[in-house]
């Protein structure tokens, strides 16, 4: 195992794919704070950079499925895969290291970025960057969870289909679609238990609907309505479960400022649920690797 | 006699397609072992099951005595070398780059070996070229080198020569008997090349349809298809005793047939013949090669 990720990080160290990817999450970073910047100077002020400081786990499971069908796949199309089971590497060892290769690899990317975030954004935003970035070495390390299930779906599709064209294909449709269900997902558990509605008051201030704010409003004498798509008993249940399971849930858990309207986006079954796709992904992979011819 | 490989009744099934058919053979410590089969015998899936890259559906082999389902084999591959079909390079890496990967692969300690491998493969002055940009003979020392990287006993070679220039085949002939001569390895070389495998191995396997259809020495092959006079004779106890008398090789193939060996003429066989009492009822010469010998023993029809 340890001679198969010295042989994979020195290869990760030398491809051209793994610092194009680099490259480009940083530049995304010092976009993402420019436009940033943009918004702040024409008059749309931002309380905070949070937004934008893991703005990177939208599409993490995208680049890492990228990146794994290329990387990995090459090991199929240039035939040295063959290198390692010929000299006794179990296939186990040999999927594992691919797995812990191709996770290092993600961190590396959001390592990039957040390199960005806190260089280019503390340049142009100044403290906003730092503002209310509240728990965050919570938020960091399940942001390196999700990576991980990211990468556990990505080295599945990339050991499993021995064809590379195919594979990065695969890998980039399912993970396009991961992150569809993952955000309909979230989108159906953050529904507030009220419509949002926004009131000019005599003061002129806005008053929002949220739940702070109920009791201004009845006040008012403005008839609350309940939000006919706010999920609650079973089917919320149901709800969280899927999106505990779906890798791209969490990533886009951790994109997001922070709990909204109740919904705690780092619940325990959320981790578990996540801690356990890996498992029962990598499990699956190496038990069909294990059997498949190589050729 | 010691065995590198012995296979035993193995079999390999794709479906209703049998590539292997109870395929037994024996590769001697020190050999080449050329095995020779046709486009679709098995050669290369027998290969792939030695290198573990697919697993067999019965039968068994043995590695240096040890069984594949043995959890040892593992550590007998490290003692093994193999190319198969194509080399196993990496193609946006230089030649020393893709030595250096596999080292680290095999946990070698230091890279000291590196220069001195691509030196024996002739790739020492390939500098940064990218692999991408080598030739087809380029690459197949280099996956040669890379297969030597664990200082393998055992090479397997997958048509080697497949595709090389006459200069290629040459250069490739040498390094394998360098390989064989200097560092004292057994070699299987898989082809259908014929000519080429005639001048390299010492034992022979021939394969068809996925089962062994028979081994051979080099040493037994060149007995059987070396150049002699077939007779036809009503006495071959007479034909013996005549030939004994004047020293002619000679072997009695059966109750009235013997073939001669070395330059006779046929005016004097007459003579000594018919001096010993001994009716010579027809003769023709016999100088079978390599690949009527094949021919033969798969049945002919279809080219090798």
């Amino acid at each position: 195992m340890r001679n198969l990720l010295s042989a994979n990080f020195a290869r990760l160290w030398r491809s051209r794919l793994f610092w194009i990817a680099e490259t480009g999450m940083f530049v995304w970073g010092v976009f993402a704070y420019f436009l940033l910047r943009i918004n702040n100077v024409n008059g749309y002020p931002f309380e905070n950079g949070n937004t934008y400081f893991f703005n990177q786990m939208t599409f993490v499971g995208i680049t890492v499925a990228c990146f794994s069908g290329l990387f990995l796949g090459t090991e199929y199309s240039d035939g040295t895969i063959r290198n390692k089971v010929n000299v006794g590497h179990s296939r186990v060892t040999i999927y594992l290291a691919n797995l812990v290769t191709v996770a290092c690899a993600g961190f590396a990317q959001f390592a990039a970025y957040t390199l960005a975030a806190l260089t280019a954004g503390t340049l142009l935003v100044g403290d906003l960057v730092w503002s209310r970035l509240h728990s965050l070495p919570e938020t960091f390390a399940l942001s390196f969870l999700s990576i991980c299930t990211s990468a556990a779906v990505a080295v599945l599709i990339s050991m499993v289909v021995l064809d590379k064209a195919k594979a990065v294909l695969l890998n980039v449709l399912l993970s396009i679609l991961l992150l569809g269900a993952g955000a309909s997902a979230l989108k159906g558990l953050l529904q507030p238990p009220v419509t949002e509605r926004v009131y000019n008051t005599e003061t002129g201030a806005y008053v929002y609907a949220a739940e702070e704010n109920l009791g201004k409003l009845a006040d008012l004498g403005v008839e609350i309505v309940p939000n006919p798509k706010y999920l609650s008993g079973t089917e919320r249940k149901v709800y969280e479960c899927i999106s505990a399971v779906l890798p791209t849930s969490l990533a886009l858990s951790c994109a997001l400022e922070e709990d909204e309207n109740g919904y705690d986006r780092f619940s325990a079954l959320h981790v578990a649920g996540t801690l356990a796709a890996v498992v029962v992904l990598s499990g699956s992979g190496i038990l069909v690797f294990r059997k498949r011819d190589l050729k | 006699m010691d065995y590198c490989l012995t296979t035993s009744a193995l079999c390999k099934y794709y479906k209703d397609f049998k590539a292997l058919n109870n395929l037994s053979m024996h590769v001697p410590k020190g050999a080449i072992y050329g095995f020779v089969g046709k486009n679709g015998a098995g050669k290369t899936t027998l290969i792939r099951l030695i290198c573990g890259l697919q697993l067999p559906t019965s039968g068994a082999f043995t590695l240096y005595g040890v069984g594949h389902t043995d959890r040892r084999i593992g550590r007998c591959r490290r003692r093994m070398g193999a190319v198969v079909e194509t080399p196993s390079v990496y193609l946006d890496a230089t030649a020393r780059e893709n030595i250096r990967e596999q080292y680290r692969v095999l946990g070698m300690p230091s890279f000291d070996g590196v220069d001195e491998l691509l030196s024996f493969v002739g790739l020492e002055n390939t500098g940064k070229k990218r692999v991408r940009n080598f030739s087809l003979g380029m690459r197949q020392r280099l996956g040669i080198a890379v297969a030597l990287c664990g200082e393998p006993d055992f090479l397997m070679l997958d048509e080697p020569i497949n595709g090389l220039d006459p200069q290629g085949i040459i250069e490739m002939r040498e390094l394998i008997l360098r390989l064989n001569r200097e560092r004292q390895i057994t070699v299987l070389i898989s082809s259908h090349i014929l000519d080429e495998l005639s001048r390299l191995a010492t034992h022979y396997g021939f394969i068809d349809k996925g089962s062994m259809v028979k081994e051979i020495s080099a040493a037994e092959l060149e007995a059987e298809c070396r150049k002699c006079v077939r007779l036809v004779v009503d006495n071959t106890s007479a034909l013996c005793l005549a030939f004994d008398r004047i020293g002619l090789e000679y072997c009695v193939v059966s109750a009235t047939e013997a073939d001669v060996y070395g330059e006779i003429k046929a005016t004097e066989l007459i003579h000594v013949l018919d001096a010993a009492g001994c009716e010579l009822i027809s003769m023709h010469e016999k100088n079978e090669s390599l690949e009527t010998y094949y021919m033969n023993l798969v049945g002919g029809g279809q080219h090798a």
